[in-house]
C-alpha cells in the first residue's frame, strides 16, 4: 500500500493558517503513505499570490491537490478558490476544503466551484489521520490516465 | 364686573386687571372677546384653546368665524350684540360640520373706556352631554398624548438598547460555537497524539489522565453547542403567523425521541391539542426537550407521560405529566436556569433544555412552571396566549 504507488511524488498546496492543523495534516498524508512534496500558506493574500502566479509563486509547480481552509487571515480561502477557478494554470486542480465551520452558503458555493470535498475539521485524530486516505484516493484517481481530468461528480 | 363686590374694597387698577384676566383665564367655560366688525380674536382662555385644539398664539388676530366651525345664526347673533351693545344668549347651535355637537352661547358687549363699543365677549357653553364630558377628556387626552410621547421615546430607546445586546449575543453565540470550539478541538488531537506517539513509553496512568482531558473536551464542546442553541432560540424576526397544530408537533416529537421511548418502554400520549401562532422548530424543541426530561428521570417503574391542553379565559394551559422521579420544592425555580443540572453524570444531560423551554414560551408570550412531588411526578405546566385576532 504505501511507498510510491503511482510511481511518483505529489505537490500538495494547504492553505492553513493554523501550525497545529499543519502539523496534523502531514502527519495524516505521511499515515496514508503518500509520497508528497506539502506547500503551505499560511493567509489569504498570499494565497491569492499563488492562485495568480504572482510575485514568488510566479514559478512555483501546479500541484496535483489543493487543500483549502476557509477562514483565514487576509483574505478568505473562498476567494483563492474563486482565483484558481479563474487561472488557466490551476482551474483544473483538485480541491478540498478543509475547515472548521462552514456556512450553508460557503457550502453551496465550494460544491458550485467544483470542490471534491467539504471537511470539517475533525475533534479526534483518528478521523483526522483519515482524510489522508481521502486524499490518497483522490491523488490516485485523478493520476490514472495522463494528467488530471478532474471535472468528476 | 363683579368682584369688587366680593371682595368688598377697592382694588388697585394693575392688580385688577390681572385678577380680572386671571377669572376668565381658568374658566372651565371657554371665553373669548372679539374687537371690531370683524370679530377679530383679542383675547382667548386655556378652555377657549381646548375646545377649538388650537393655541393661543394661533387664535389671536384670527376672526371668530375661522377659528369656531358656527353656522349662520351666531354670526349674526354676534353682529347684533356688536351693534346693539345687548347682551343676548343663544341655544342649541349646532356644530355644522359634524352635526354632533351642540352649544350655546352668551354674549356680552365690551365698551371702551369712553363707553364707545368696542367688541363683544363670548362665553361658550357645550350643551352636548357627551361634550361636556369631552373638555375633560380633551385635557386628558393632551396629557396622555405628550405622556405617550415620552414613553415612545423611551420605547424606542429601550428597543435600541435590545437590538444591541441581542447583536452582542449573536457575537458571543458565534465566538462560542467557533473560536472557543478550536482550542478544544486542539486539545483533544494533540492529546491522543501525544498517547499514540509514546506508546509503550508512558504508563497506564497516561491513558486514564488523556481520557480525562477528552471527557473534558467533549463535554466543553457539548456545552458550546448547547449554548449555541439557546442563543439562537427566539432569534426568529417578526410575528409568529405561521399556524401550528400541536398535534402534529406531538407526533414529530414522539418521532425524534423514539430511541428513547423505546428503550425505556415509555407509554407517550397526548389528549387532542390546538393550533397555535409560532414557529414550528421552537415548539418542536419545547415538546422534545419536556417529554425527553419525562423519560429520562423515570423512577422504577413504567414512564408513563401524557400531554394536555386546556383552554383557559384568553390562553391555552398546558401539561406535561409524568410519574418519574419528581423534583424537590427548593428546585422548581433554579432548574430554568441555564445549565442548571440536579443530577450527575449518571444522567446524561448539559442542563439546557428548561432554559431553552422558558426562552421559548416567554418568546411567545407564556409562562412556565413545574408542580412536582418527589417519588410521585411532575408536571410541567406552559401557557400560550390566544391570537387576539381569533375568531
Amino acid at each position: 500500500m504505501s511507498g510510491a504507488p503511482s510511481g511518483r511524488r505529489f505537490q500538495i498546496l494547504l492553505l492553513e493558517d493554523n501550525p497545529g492543523d499543519v502539523y496534523l495534516f502531514r502527519r495524516a498524508l505521511k499515515g496514508a503513505g503518500l509520497d508528497f512534496e506539502l506547500t503551505v500558506i499560511e493567509d489569504g493574500a498570499s494565497g491569492l499570490a499563488f492562485a495568480r502566479r504572482q510575485g514568488k509563486y510566479e514559478t512555483s509547480c501546479i500541484p496535483d491537490l489543493a487543500v483549502l481552509d476557509l477562514n483565514l487571515p487576509k483574505g478568505s480561502g473562498e476567494s483563492v478558490l474563486v482565483a484558481m477557478r479563474q487561472s488557466r494554470d490551476l482551474e483544473r486542480v483538485q480541491v478540498i476544503i478543509m475547515t472548521s465551520t462552514a456556512t450553508p452558503r460557503e457550502q453551496a458555493n465550494a460544491k458550485a466551484l467544483g470542490v471534491e470535498h467539504f471537511i470539517t475539521k475533525p475533534a479526534g485524530l483518528e478521523k483526522f489521520m483519515q482524510i489522508g486516505e481521502v486524499v490518497k484516493d483522490l491523488l490516485m484517481k485523478g493520476v490514472a490516465p495522463h494528467i488530471s481530468s478532474t471535472q468528476a461528480k | 364686573m363683579d368682584e369688587e363686590k366680593v371682595t368688598g374694597k377697592d382694588i388697585q387698577e394693575p392688580e385688577r386687571l390681572d385678577y380680572c384676566r386671571l377669572v376668565a383665564e381658568f374658566s372651565p367655560m371657554p371665553m373669548a372677546a372679539v374687537v371690531g366688525v370683524g370679530h377679530i380674536l383679542r383675547y382667548v382662555n386655556l378652555a377657549f384653546c381646548l375646545l377649538t385644539g388650537k393655541s393661543k398664539e394661533e387664535l389671536i388676530g384670527t376672526a371668530f368665524s375661522d377659528a369656531v366651525p358656527t353656522g349662520g345664526d351666531c354670526l349674526s347673533l354676534l353682529g347684533r350684540v356688536y351693534r346693539t351693545g345687548t347682551a343676548e344668549t343663544h341655544t342649541g347651535q349646532e356644530d355644522p360640520a359634524s352635526h354632533r355637537f351642540f352649544w350655546s352661547y352668551v354674549m356680552w358687549p365690551l365698551l371702551a373706556s369712553d363707553g364707545s363699543r368696542a367688541g363683544v365677549m363670548i362665553q361658550v357653553t357645550e350643551t352636548t352631554p357627551f361634550l361636556l364630558q369631552t373638555t375633560g377628556l380633551n385635557q386628558a387626552l393632551i396629557l396622555s398624548s405628550i405622556r405617550q410621547h415620552e414613553l415612545t421615546d423611551k420605547a424606542v430607546s429601550l428597543n435600541e438598547e435590545l437590538q444591541r445586546a441581542n447583536d452582542d449575543l449573536k457575537q458571543f453565540a458565534f465566538a462560542a460555537s467557533h473560536d472557543l470550539q478550536e482550542p478544544l478541538r486542539m486539545i483533544t488531537n494533540y492529546s491522543e497524539l501525544l498517547i499514540k506517539s509514546y506508546r509503550g513509553q508512558l504508563d497506564d496512568e497516561a491513558d486514564v489522565c488523556v481520557g480525562f482531558i477528552n471527557d473534558g473536551t467533549r463535554h466543553m464542546r457539548e456545552l458550546l453547542a448547547d449554548l449555541l442553541s439557546y442563543t439562537e432560540t427566539g432569534e426568529e424576526k417578526g410575528e409568529a403567523n405561521e399556524s401550528i397544530d400541536l398535534n402534529k408537533i406531538f407526533e414529530k416529537t414522539t418521532q425524534n425521541l423514539r430511541p428513547a421511548i423505546d428503550e425505556s418502554g415509555a407509554v407517550v400520549t397526548s389528549s387532542d391539542l390546538p393550533t397555535v401562532p409560532g414557529h414550528e422548530a421552537r415548539f418542536v424543541q419545547l415538546f422534545q426537550n419536556l417529554i425527553g426530561n419525562a423519560i429520562k428521570y423515570h423512577s422504577q417503574s413504567l414512564p408513563v407521560v401524557r400531554v394536555s391542553a386546556e383552554q383557559r379565559k384568553n390562553e391555552w394551559l398546558f401539561a406535561v405529566a409524568d410519574n418519574g422521579i419528581g423534583i424537590e420544592p427548593e428546585h422548581h425555580q433554579t432548574i430554568f436556569g441555564v445549565f442548571k443540572r440536579l443530577h450527575g453524570k449518571a444522567i446524561p444531560g448539559t442542563g439546557i433544555g428548561l432554559a431553552i423551554c422558558q426562552r421559548v414560551v416567554e418568546r411567545y408570550g407564556g409562562r412556565i412552571w413545574v408542580e412536582s412531588q418527589v417519588g410521585h411526578g411532575t408536571t410541567f405546566y406552559f401557557t400560550v396566549p390566544m391570537s387576539r385576532e381569533k375568531r
